[in-house]
């Protein structure tokens, strides 16, 4: 055999080899992936106390937390740091209430004001809502596998399906064996990067898997970034139903 | 006849007992010729400078409400009802499709108009960020109802249909160091609420008489924001200068003018288009018309405290000059004038000081007013582009106000009388003797 031929021969083989290798991860369907990975993220209830440190130009500052979750519509998020002492955000499916001690005041975020950031950090009021199931709102598409931080993953990409979706388009990575998120960037209707939110330390709270330290950033800000820490956790436990409402808010 | 009782000096004798005080009370202006001249320029100072403030107060209000129809509202607005009833909250998702047709009844009916979307973001530059109002505007149609083209500084085309250009106001670009060329990114919500990114090249800078402008908006093609921001329509018409019987469009109508013209396109527009409204420019600027209105409050009394230092210096110079002369109110009384005749030769004498103080304080005012009317005072130095509300830049012009002139006078002249009156009852009430004493 000629050794071109012979060269041919071994790159098929190579091709071939790499197909076959592919192919158990290529028969998820984007869908299916979703569904799993959903699965660690989506809880009848969660409690959990932890941080944030909000990055920006002007410096570094670290807020603390405690955070309660009924189902996928219903939180209550309070600050237990010295300067936010008290301070509660409260949302009920798709409305978002801020109470403010100092003052006794109760605030309903409406329209433009749910796009302001959570206390100057890369997270709005907005990204809190919504929490439905993103097949319900994105096409997804299985784009192949990559490596992020030594971790094999699958790379999506969710295309919105309505036009009134806030990201009309995602990328997510999310990682084959466990099927939690690693990576996620989102991005504007004209495809320009958004924000990438990067999911670097997890943690094994019954049969699920929880990301436990988020790092957000945004492409567009110099020098932005926000650490979103649990500390501690619990998830489908019973929760006193009463919390989720204006009158407990204000108590 | 009753011969017990004193005949009743008859008309004729009235006369010549008035001229006669006036003539008394000239030779007194006269014979104290230093006083009376500190007395006067005092009065005159002082209505001057009421006649000076009142000017700029009432220039700055009317070259602010030009200001804001002129560059930034228009005489009204054409929008969809929902919008109509939620004003301050302008959407994107109160989208007028018809503009084009609803128009050309605008013009039908001889108002100017031009198509508009107006929406918020954040424009990101170089190292930072800042909230942007953003207005998008049909180049060739937006100079019948606004002044911006004319004001334009940087940047020798307007925008161009269908590219990307950005027109900022001045002292935003020079607050951020921007430059012809300058790309910038602005990232806002499409109509149905998705995320969107505009990436715009500044094209041009306008330095405009409303602060407004210059401080915080920038100004793209219509067609442009159409495709990024997902739509077919427009969020507004801009209505411009309004057809008047005396055949000249009237640039900045108001009160009930400006009600009438309103209502006439609405009964229009209700009866092609349902659900299309049009509203007057006051309502626009409701906000800022209620912050003038408590202006004025602060201006008025900045007047009455004008007022109240020119009453002050009046009544003190008619005090002074009554107590110096409490002696020869002795001797006058003393060889035999009347009381009655003493103090009317006082209130005279205050009132030829009170008519020829203003008189001068009227001339000297107008000539304050013309010079504020046409040059006006640069404050720049000391207010730079702090905002004070207003719809005008650091150049406080003034405005013509007979009334305020004609009030100034009549008050000048009363005031002097009448505060004559006290130190003449006083020196009246002192008998003779210590008249005489007095030193």
């Amino acid at each position: 055999m000629r050794p071109c031929a012979r060269r041919l021969l071994v790159a098929a083989g190579a091709v071939v080899l790499a197909l076959a290798a592919a192919v158990p991860a290529l028969a998820l369907t984007g869908d299916e992936i979703i569904r799993r990975m959903e699965r660690h993220e989506r809880h009848d209830s969660m409690q959990s106390t932890g941080s944030m440190e909000i990055t920006d130009r002007f410096g570094t500052r670290t807020k603390s937390f405690m955070s309660t979750a009924l189902g996928d519509d219903r939180s209550l998020l309070e600050f237990t740091n010295p300067e936010e002492a008290g301070q509660k955000v409260l949302r009920l499916e798709d409305e978002i209430y801020l109470y403010f001690p100092d003052s006794e005041d109760v605030i309903h975020l409406q329209g433009a004001a749910l796009r302001d950031s959570v206390l100057g950090s890369d997270f709005s009021y907005e990204d809190m809502t919504g929490s439905s199931s993103r097949l319900n709102d994105y096409e997804v598409v299985l784009e192949g596998t990559e490596e992020i931080d030594g971790h094999e993953t699958y790379r999506l990409r969710l295309t919105a399906k309505r036009r009134d979706v806030v990201y009309p388009v995602q990328v997510a990575w999310v990682d084959s064996e466990r099927f939690v998120t690693r990576r996620v960037e989102l991005f504007s209707r004209r495809g320009r990067a958004l924000k990438r939110m990067a999911v670097t330390e997890f943690r094994e709270v019954g049969d699920k898997v929880i990301g436990t330290r988020l790092e957000m950033s945004d492409f567009m800000k110099k020098e932005s970034m926000t650490v979103f820490t649990i500390d501690d956790i619990a998830i489908d436990e019973p929760v006193d139903e009463s919390l989720f409402s204006l009158e407990e808010l204000t108590f | 006849m009753n011969p017990g009782r004193a005949a009743t000096p008859s008309a004729s004798d009235r006369g010549a007992g008035l001229r006669y005080l006036l003539l008394l009370a000239w030779r007194n202006l006269a014979r104290h010729r230093r006083r009376t001249v500190i007395t006067l320029l005092a009065l005159a100072f002082s209505i001057a400078v009421f006649i000076f403030m009142d000017s700029m107060l009432r220039g700055i209000d009317k070259e602010s409400q030009r200001n804001l129809v002129w560059y930034e509202t228009g005489s009204g607005r054409v929008v969809t009802s929902a919008q109509h009833d939620d004003l301050d909250r302008v959407a994107l998702k109160h989208e007028l499709i018809e503009y084009r047709r609803v128009g050309a009844v605008l013009a039908e009916l001889g108002i100017a108009n031009t198509p508009r979307i107006g929406f918020d973001g954040e424009m990101f530059f170089g190292e930072g960020s800042l909230p942007i109002r953003l207005i998008a505007i049909n180049p060739a149609t937006d100079g019948e109802v606004f002044r911006l083209q004319d004001t334009l500084v940087a940047g020798s085309d307007y925008l161009e249909p269908g590219s990307s250009g950005l027109i900022l106001g001045a002292w935003m670009t020079d607050d951020l160091g921007m430059v012809l060329g300058d790309i910038v990114e602005v990232r806002t919500r499409t109509r149905h609420g998705a995320m969107q990114v505009l990436e715009l090249e500044l094209v041009g800078t306008l330095l405009s008489p409303n602060p407004t402008i210059n401080r915080g908006v920038g100004f793209v093609p219509l067609d442009v924001a159409q495709y990024d921001l997902e739509m077919e329509g427009v969020t507004e018409i801009a209505l411009g200068a309004m057809p008047s019987r005396l055949g000249r469009p009237v640039a900045v109508p108001t009160g009930t003018f400006l009600a009438r013209e309103i209502d006439r396109v609405s009964a229009r527009l209700e009866r092609e288009f349902p659900g299309v409204a049009a509203v007057g420019w006051p309502r626009l600027a409701r906000d800022y018309l209620a912050m003038m209105e408590s202006e004025r409050s602060g201006n008025a009394l900045l007047l009455l405290l004008v007022f109240l230092i020119a009453a002050v210096g009046i009544s003190n110079t008619m005090l002074i000059a009554a107590y110096e002369r409490i002696r020869e109110f002795g001797m006058m009384r003393a060889l035999g004038m009347a009381d009655g005749a003493l103090r009317a030769t006082m209130v005279i004498e205050a009132g030829l000081i009170g008519c020829f103080g203003s008189l001068c304080g009227v001339l000297l005012g107008a000539v304050a007013v013309y010079f504020l009317v046409n040059q006006g005072i640069d404050m720049s130095r000391f207010y730079g582009d702090i905002s004070l509300g207003y719809r005008v830049t650091a150049v406080f012009r003034g405005a013509w106000n007979p009334g305020t002139m004609a009030v100034a006078m009549a008050f000048g002249v009363l005031a002097s009388m009448v505060i004559a009156l006290l130190p003449a009852r006083r020196a009246l009430r002192l008998d003779i003797v210590h008249c005489l004493r007095h030193e």
